[in-house]
């Protein structure tokens, strides 16, 4: 018989505790002090920069019409605070600029894109671009609301999108930036460390795995503000993965049906992917093209209708 | 030999550690003459924390159906045919456990879990790949009589049966999985009997796979590590129902936490507040623990279904099974309102419930103390008459409430 009981803490901690009783030290754990962080490299007029690029995003991939939007910015130092970062984040920068100057028809060329007035040619929504079904991809939704909760942000009541719309996210990524900026200054370095990775793991996890989808997908749609907007995010992000040495596991470059369900539920599969609904059983409604598809009662089949029982 | 003392055999069953009991002991009651078998259960749990790759297979918490269903594919009927004959003397199992079939010194240091080869000392097998392939199998097959044309039940016991099994990690007193860990990864926490895989520790030996007859600790080959249900105890810890508890649609499940015989509390609830799961196991008998002869003390509780054959349900259950009918009835007697009012505040709130009490015609439950849950003991209830007659023949209901 060993003195080992089923009964207790996890072993790995019993081992730490006993450690510590013995006045002894295991080199092969990692204790607090090991995991303190050094500050990441950087400077508060860096982070500064880029919270300001994050910021225009957020405003420019909204939609256009609310108070406060593109036409508020100060493009002249936005296109100074992409130059500090990167020349191909400057040049980015600049082609944005240069499309600001006529703003006419930009809600309409928004609604276009991204609105669901006409269906979304380009989804704004990070689920969307994820492999396998929405019914497990949702917990992706909820670690997103997560960072905004860590860092005491919340959605807006009046505000219209689903937490992972790209608006959003690169409004926290803004906001982390800025947090990073004061305290860089105010010289604390555990509050720097800690934003910073948190920056690092939100564009690992999230839109580091899918911008790169979501610039191309507007690009092919688009050839105005929009598609420069959405460059400039290409650039930005791909600065971040650089500078943070990042590698974000990519999302596959076409809306692909998952694997468990290819071949049983076709596109169909990219609903919930719970319910296990078989498109086969719709053979025959798929309705007259030219109504949109939509079908009606003269597509349903015929057959004899059973009797009814008396009195029923 | 070591000797643990298991209430559930009536006698010192062998394990290879030290009886060690928690401060207090997660517990579940499940009535199966409720279960539909929906499944809303399997992806509450599926959903929060098995989704990931290396889980496809997984399901800490599942459904199936009794008789014919089992997942993974026959993992009762597999243990049981290495465990031999498997009688009771009374409340007494004098078969062997799972940790006595093969009659293994367990004081022998060479025999110590520890060592090369324990899963060879313990009845049981290692579910293979394609065993996790099936978890409908057998779903809604039912067993006994052919249907006929113009049959119907008029006795509790159905001639043409089927049940519906759910089935979680049963946090066992003297749990398999800890038991045959050759790495000693797996631990009952103190404070609630939680058992839990330390990941940190596990090497993936796959013991654990093997020596829970139950199969609740399953390979994760994307993290090489195995895994199991934790009971929820983020949520527990809170005062919270797991996910398969607060999600259930039948409102078939009870969270609570239960004391051994001789600690268990004996009040009486039409006069004090009364922990429900010592009321419905020690008090009245009438929640079973599963396959109490695998010899691990679990700590999950049924209530077994009415319409399936004793026989049956005793080997599933031990011997309790007939009185724990003739409670059952006297619920719908309206003989046991305390019972009566207990499983109607079942699924009546998200909270574990610690204590319940009778309060008039309605059943109060509590959590450490605090009111949670207050519903009617009687609900009202219309009944149809047992047989119609229509177009000159009469048909029969099976459920006339």
């Amino acid at each position: 018989m060993s003195d080992f009981s089923i009964l207790g803490g996890p072993p790995s901690k019993r081992d730490d505790e006993s450690t510590v009783e013995n006045g002894t030290a295991r080199d092969d754990r990692e204790t607090d002090a090991d995991r303190r962080l050094d500050p990441p490299p950087g400077d508060a007029t860096t982070a500064l920069h880029r919270a300001r690029l994050y910021s225009l995003l957020a405003l420019g991939l909204e939609r256009p019409g609310g108070d406060g939007g593109l036409e508020t910015c100060d493009i002249t130092a936005l296109v100074d605070a992409a130059a500090a970062i990167d020349g191909t984040v400057e040049d980015a920068a600049t082609t944005v600029s240069d499309h600001l100057t006529d703003t006419t028809g930009l809600a309409d060329r928004w609604a276009s894109l991204f609105g669901v007035e006409e269906g979304h040619t380009v989804s704004p929504y990070e689920l969307t671009y994820l492999p396998g079904p929405l019914l497990t991809n949702v917990r992706q939704l909820a670690d997103i609301r997560g960072f905004y909760d860590a860092f005491g942000l919340e959605v807006g009541e009046e505000m219209p999108y689903r937490g992972d719309h790209i608006c959003y996210l690169t409004e926290f990524l803004g906001h982390l930036c800025l947090r990073e900026a004061h305290l860089r200054r105010a010289g604390d370095d555990e509050g720097v460390a800690v934003v910073v990775d948190a920056r690092r793991t939100f564009v690992e996890d999230h839109l580091g795995r899918w911008f790169w989808r979501f610039a191309g997908d507007v690009s092919a749609h688009d050839d105005g503000v929009y598609a420069a907007l959405a460059d400039l995010l290409a650039a930005l992000v791909e600065d971040e993965i650089a500078t943070l040495d990042l590698d974000p596991e990519w999302v596959p470059d076409t809306l692909e049906v998952t694997e468990w369900n290819e071949g049983i539920f076709g596109e169909t599969g990219r609903g919930c992917g719970g319910c296990g609904a078989d498109a086969s059983g719709l053979d025959g409604l798929d309705g007259d093209p030219q109504r949109g598809g939509v079908p009606t009662t003269d597509d349903l089949p015929r057959g004899p209708r059973p009797d009814r029982p008396n009195g029923s | 030999m070591p000797q643990v003392y298991n209430w559930q055999l009536d006698r010192e069953v062998e394990f290879p550690y030290e009886e060690a009991r928690p401060d207090r002991q997660w517990a579940a009651m499940f009535d199966l003459n409720k279960c539909i078998s929906c499944q809303t259960c399997t992806l509450a749990c599926k959903t929060t924390w098995t989704h990931e790759e290396g889980q496809e297979h997984m399901f800490w918490n599942n459904v199936e159906t009794k008789p014919y269903g089992s997942h993974p594919v026959g993992w009762d009927k597999r243990t049981l045919s290495d465990m031999g004959s498997m009688e009771w003397d009374g409340d007494t199992y004098e078969g062997d456990t799972i940790f006595e079939t093969e009659d293994v010194d367990w004081d022998d240091p060479e025999n110590h879990p520890t060592e090369e080869d324990i899963n060879e000392d313990v009845a049981g097998f290692m579910p293979g790949t394609d065993d996790w392939r099936y978890p409908n199998l057998g779903e809604d097959e039912p067993a006994g009589e052919r249907m006929e044309p113009d049959m119907h039940f008029d006795e509790d016991t159905h001639p043409i049966w089927f049940f519906y099994l759910p089935r979680i990690c049963n946090h066992c007193t003297y749990a398999g999985c800890a038991g045959g860990c050759p790495v000693q990864a797996i631990y009952k926490r103190p404070e609630d009997g939680v058992v839990l895989i330390d990941r940190e520790e596990c090497e993936a030996r796959l013991v654990c796979n093997e020596t829970c007859p139950y199969k609740k600790a399953q390979f994760n080959p994307a993290e090489s590590i195995s895994q199991k249900c934790v009971g929820c105890y983020p949520k527990t810890e809170d005062g919270r129902a797991p996910q398969c508890f607060e999600n259930c649609l039948g409102k078939i499940r009870l969270h609570g936490y239960i004391n051994p015989p001789e600690e268990a509390d004996d009040s009486d609830p039409t006069e004090e507040p009364t922990n429900p799961m010592d009321f419905l196991v020690h008090q009245k008998e009438i929640a079973l623990p599963l396959y109490p002869q695998f010899g691990l003390e679990p700590n999950v509780y049924y209530i077994p279904p009415t319409t399936a054959p004793v026989d049956y349900l005793e080997q599933l259950f031990g011997p309790g099974v007939e009185d724990a009918f003739e409670t059952y009835r006297a619920i719908g007697d309206g003989d046991e309102p305390a019972l009566e009012g207990l499983l109607n505040l079942m699924g009546s709130t998200e909270w574990s419930l610690t204590a319940f009490e009778v309060d008039g015609d309605e059943a109060v439950g509590y959590y450490e103390g605090d009111e949670v849950g207050r519903v009617p003991i009687t609900e009202p209830q219309a009944e149809r008459d047992r047989a119609d007659e229509v177009d000159g023949e009469e048909v029969y209901r099976l459920d006339i409430t």
